[in-house]
């Protein structure tokens, strides 16, 4: 029977444009949202590719007249970059927020409006956990390039602080995008390594979303209806880069994973996620892909029911049906090292962290960091140094 | 138009905002007693840069306890003068800071319940939410520390013992509170402000 949490919270406030054209309505929504110069931010490599050119072709289209835009924001976000990005937009006289590009331009945004809606000169004074105000409003539109990190509809952005080489975390709910739109032309370039790393990182999400300490009915519902659409379409998406429903599902699974676990947070295996890739940098998508499957294990002591539940939307009936209900949270961990395994096959996805170019000098550092990160805290499990030693020696 | 709120209320929270004092009292004396004796909590603490500064604020208008690490000694901060903090939890509610400090809910709980809001480097909360566990698993009776904690962690000595040691400190005026207002650790924008209220 399922037990209601004693209280939770629960807000994925982000309007979603999903399917053909959604670019185009891009105009009417900043125009409903009382926007009118816009700041587009995005990468060097979309513009060069012509991904952005097709967000401005759609804005032209619509009579929107843009007040800047910006397309040097490197692969991790950073606090001088939104710094400089937040002074532009005033300078500019713009008066709202056009993100195009993957995790890291979604999180620059976010920490520009932050910036701009607090009205402070140092993002370092507002840094924390659900201790901002909405402030002035700046309308916010999404569009996600990749399927993986959820940006557009999660309430958390990260940002680099140079200085002091660490990734610092805003958690806030004034942080969801007021408009994510998903539109198969902007992932469909996306090439088959990064199409499966990013997809096995939005199952990250949604699995531990199913399990953290906060998850909540409304969480489980976006959970594992993103395992579902991850489960039929991640593989024929990595495949055939141009299946364009399955690119759109995989657009809808990362944005539903990553309102899941905006709610119910994530666990073990975005911790260690989080440190690899600060002290080995390790791609995010890539320590997912690892990680997932040795997190589940140390899990499956307080979370066997839970992983059993989601063989369902994981596998599909017929094997969720044919195997004893006591062995279901097992099996769920085994579909996932053999969905693993199949993109491995299929792309070359790393499957250890010595594919990654990890060693085991490393692990110390990674272990210290992994426990301090946020995400330990909501972990069904609690992990202390030596527990994460003990993961990362399996996933070497 | 202000609220007048009943008298049964306003009794309830003057005697919740009590009783949070006294908890928050005994919190800070765990932990100063716990970083002397306890392997765990000293090494967190030790871990901690000089002048690392916390705030534990029972919602927004009740008790706070501020205190600060200096040198290789805790002190405790008055709350009355001291303004600025590198990590601050605040608890959404005076009942939800009760829950917590009465044993009725964990820090792991909290959070999930959205229970506080934080200020600052969620890693540096996380390693005093590990030193708060560690003086919970000595302060509350297993029964309660079973249902709250995630993990109960084991005692290096009676619970009792580390009564005694916060009696003893209260009286020997271990956990007096500082006259001045002191300088935080890590944000540089707070050490701005600190330094041109000081000019």
């Amino acid at each position: 029977m399922r037990r209601l949490p004693d209280y939770y919270e629960f807000q994925s406030s982000a309007k979603v444009l999903s399917g053909k054209f959604a670019l185009e309505n891009i105009p009417q929504e900043l125009k409903n949202l009382g926007a009118e110069r816009p700041m587009v931010l995005s990468d060097g490599i979309l513009e060069k590719i012509g991904t952005l050119g097709m967000v401005l072709d759609a804005l032209g289209s619509g009579d929107i007249e843009i007040g800047g835009m910006d397309t040097d924001i490197p692969a991790d976000s950073s606090l001088t970059v939104v710094h400089r990005i937040a002074e532009e937009f005033r300078q500019k006289g713009c008066d709202s927020l056009v993100a195009v590009g993957g995790g890291s331009v979604i999180d620059t945004a976010k920490g520009v409006r932050m910036v701009l809606s607090q009205d402070v000169d140092d993002i370092l004074d507002i840094w924390g956990c659900e201790n901002l105000t909405r402030g002035k409003w700046i309308p916010f539109v999404a569009v996600p390039t990749t399927s993986g990190t959820g940006s557009e509809s999660t309430l958390v952005a990260v940002i680099k602080n140079e200085a002091r080489k660490l990734k610092m975390e805003f958690i806030s709910y004034f942080l969801q995008p007021d408009v994510a739109v998903l539109d198969p032309r902007m992932t469909e370039t996306l090439p088959p390594k990064t199409t499966a790393s990013t997809g096995m990182d939005a199952l990250c999400h949604a699995v531990e979303a199913y399990t953290c300490l906060q998850k909540n009915p409304l969480s489980d519902a976006y959970a594992t209806a993103a395992i579902q659409l991850i489960g039929e379409n991640l593989e024929t998406a990595v495949k055939n880069g141009k299946d364009k429903k399955a690119r759109m599902a995989m657009a809808n699974a990362s944005m539903m994973a990553g309102s899941a676990f905006s709610n119910s947070m994530v666990g073990i295996i975005h911790a260690i996620g989080h440190a690899l890739g600060g002290v080995c940098h390790v791609p995010h998508g890539d320590a997912m892909t690892i990680l997932l499957p040795h997190g589940m294990a140390y899990n499956y002591r307080l979370c066997g029911e839970l992983y059993g539940e989601l063989l369902l939307p994981l596998a599909g009936e017929e094997v969720f049906c044919s195997t004893p209900k006591g062995e279901r949270g097992k099996q769920a961990i085994r579909e996932v090292w053999a969905l693993r395994r199949r993109l491995h096959r299929l792309c070359g996805l790393p499957e250890r962290l010595r594919d990654c170019g990890v060693t085991r000098s490393d692990f110390q550092r990674v272990a210290e960091t992994a426990i301090n990160d946020g995400a330990m805290l909501v972990n069904p499990r609690p992990a202390e140094l030596e527990d994460v030693l003990i993961i990362l020696e399996r996933a070497y | 138009m202000r609220i007048d709120i009943s008298g049964g209320k306003r009794w309830n929270n003057w005697a919740k905002r009590q009783l949070a004092k006294v908890v928050l009292y005994f919190l800070y004396g765990g932990i100063y007693e716990l970083y002397k004796r306890d392997g765990r909590v000293r090494k967190e603490i030790l871990g901690w840069p000089d002048g690392m500064t916390y705030c534990l604020s029972c919602g927004p208008q009740g008790p706070r306890l501020f205190f600060r690490k200096t040198g290789k000694q805790l002190q405790r901060l008055n709350p009355r003068v001291q303004r600025y903090y590198d990590t601050c939890i605040t608890f959404k509610s005076l009942e939800d800071a009760i829950l917590v400090l009465t044993g009725r809910m964990g820090i792991a709980g909290a959070y999930a319940a959205h229970a506080f809001t934080l200020h600052g480097d969620i890693g540096t909360a996380m390693e005093l939410t590990r030193c708060v566990d560690v003086v919970e698993s000595y302060l509350f009776p297993r029964v309660m520390t079973k249902r709250i904690l995630r993990q109960v962690a084991r005692k290096e000595f009676s619970a009792l013992r580390l009564y005694l040691w916060i009696l003893v400190g209260m009286v020997r005026g271990a956990y007096t509170e500082s006259r001045e207002e002191k300088k935080p650790f890590r944000i540089k924008s707070m050490h701005r402000k600190f330094e041109e209220e000081q000019q």
